[in-house]
């Protein structure tokens, strides 16, 4: 849930970036700089890595039935978002002042700003070790989930966790209204 | 040639292994075959990430000490490819959407398990061609991108390399789009309506759309772009007559809209998600389904926006600043209704 909100911000920030990149006088102006590579970046991994860590934390149950651990995944969520923001947003910086992408060395005057940026990466890179170690304790001795662990209406809860091989015994359920929260009590 | 359509003659289940074991056979139960992209995947991920760490601290300081410069160019490549093509591109559509879509349709498997179980295995030996492409003498170093000339004039064993196993996985994905598409289409449960489909489905069915559309167009160009590397022939390399910025424009028509076969699924999880956790029911159903063809169709004509250096007319230009304009509309639409979708209605508690 937590990943998602922050898919939230760093979707409206990266989106942002996209439309001034979408100007074309300033497109050329920043051309092949690291104001590039923050955009991409801020879509690609504020996008949808974010959301394929919330998947994962969503569905987890599902696949396994066993949960995660939650103070983990809150833990690698922190470190993520911090190392994300710290890694990639001085790169706008970056090229706005005119470093060029895909080039080894650079004016010794990004040096710090470089710095920074780096000691944001290194921080994504530690973020998965709290993840990994949570997935590998969960599944041999997490909490049992149950079938339907967060009460959601969709159609993949409505089976045993982890689902049979062919995922229904008897005849698959209709769901006509898969997002009818608030409406019924299930 | 004959398709089982019915998914329930296809799973010989005494054939296969069972347990944890099941993940390292050609399984054809899509729940599998799901969990084999997402680990996978993640094994990519990690090599990706390592990879990003080397360039992190390459750029720690000014001088290129910490490693040679064309050694960084390859690093470079290698990231750029393995997170987009082995990474993000499998797991978003590949992992999610196997182990989802027939749920979602109330089927008991995709509509062509064996084809589905193609495209998984077509990913794990081009992936390893890839890495092992760097222990080759001249591994490609033209960024993901490839642009000829300059991938035209480095060191070539490991260019032919990288196309070939950027082909491969092509090829997997675009077995996976027709696989989701007949699934979405034909498999749904009897009396499910498509405007009852969780938000997943449309946004894969879109994802879907965009693959089979524009993949083959990569395909084309990459074969072409090896032609010029094995036969010297000259489609864009302009010692020869060629023009490169064909290149450029074949490779964006693929390469835009990858950005949304990367960022549509992630939007159509995030619509599954933020419902359940929030408690409230998806904000604005039509417009979405809406918003994500509209993606869909302007995603196919936008490319032209990341070469505006390259030379392109003016009129051009403006024309294209409006229409990727209205293009970035659909999309803040659908952030912010998910965005109303945590904040704008009244909290109903189960």
């Amino acid at each position: 849930m937590l990943f998602s909100c922050g898919f939230i911000i760093n979707f409206v920030f990266g989106g942002i970036t996209g439309v001034a990149l979408a100007q074309v006088p300033f497109d050329i102006h920043v051309h092949d700089t690291y104001f590039v590579v923050a955009h991409f970046h801020y879509i690609v991994y504020g996008g949808t890595v974010f959301i394929i860590f919330s998947s994962i934390y969503h569905w987890f149950p599902k696949v396994t039935g066993k949960m995660l651990n939650e103070k983990l995944g809150i833990l690698h969520f922190i470190i993520t978002f911090i190392g994300f923001n710290l890694c990639f947003a001085p790169q706008h910086w970056l090229g706005l002042n005119g470093m060029p992408r895909r080039v080894a060395e650079y004016d010794p005057q990004f040096q710090f700003v470089n710095q920074i940026s780096s000691i944001g990466a290194l921080l994504m890179a530690i973020s998965t070790i709290p993840f990994l170690i949570n997935v590998f304790l969960s599944v041999r001795n997490g909490k049992n989930a149950g079938d339907n662990p967060w009460n959601a209406l969709t159609p993949e809860w409505l089976t045993s966790s982890p689902p049979p091989v062919e995922n229904w015994e008897g005849e698959a359920p209709l769901v006509e209204e898969p997002y009818g929260y608030g409406k019924e009590i299930s | 040639m004959t398709i089982s359509i019915d998914p329930q003659n296809t799973n010989n289940e005494s054939l296969q292994p069972k347990g944890w074991l099941r993940y390292f056979s050609f399984s054809l139960d899509h729940k599998v075959i799901g969990i084999q992209y997402l680990v996978c995947g993640f094994l990519f991920y990690l090599i990706g990430g390592t990879l990003a760490s080397a360039i992190r601290i390459e750029l720690a300081s000014p001088m290129s000490d910490f490693m040679p410069r064309d050694v960084y160019n390859q690093v470079l490549t290698l990231h750029g490819t393995i997170m987009i093509f082995l990474w993000i591109v499998p797991v978003v559509n590949g992992a999610f959407g196997n182990y989802l879509i027939p749920f979602y349709v109330g089927a008991r498997d995709m509509a062509f398990p064996r084809l589905n179980a193609v495209a998984f295995w077509l990913i794990p030996p081009s992936g390893l061609m890839l890495v092992a492409s760097y222990f080759v003498e001249g591994a490609a170093q033209a960024g993901w991108t490839a642009y000829p000339p300059l991938s035209i004039t480095t060191p070539q064993s490991g260019q032919i390399i990288w196309i070939l196993s950027v082909l491969l996985l092509g090829g997997s994905s675009i077995f996976g789009g027709i696989n989701f598409i007949a699934t979405i289409i034909k498999l749904r449960r009897p009396g499910l309506k498509l405007m009852q489909l969780p938000m997943y489905c449309w946004a894969m069915l879109g994802t879907s759309l965009l693959v089979v559309l524009s993949t083959p167009v990569l395909a084309g160009t990459l074969i072409l772009l090896s032609f010029d590397i094995i036969a010297n022939t000259g489609f864009f390399n302009p010692v020869l007559g060629g023009n490169v910025v064909v290149y450029q424009h074949l490779f964006w028509f693929y390469s835009h809209p990858a950005v949304y076969i990367m960022v549509l699924p992630a939007f159509g999880l995030v619509s599954e998600i933020l419902p359940v956790h929030a408690r409230k029911p998806l904000f604005g159903y039509t417009t979405m389904v809406f918003s994500i063809m509209g993606i869909v169709v302007l995603g196919l004509v936008v490319w032209a926006h990341h070469m505006f250096t390259s030379g392109t007319p003016p009129l051009d230009e403006i024309i294209l600043y409006y229409r990727h304009s209205i293009y970035c509309c659909s999309n803040r639409y659908k952030i912010f209704q998910l965005g109303c979708n945590i904040m704008g209605r009244k909290n109903f508690h189960q």
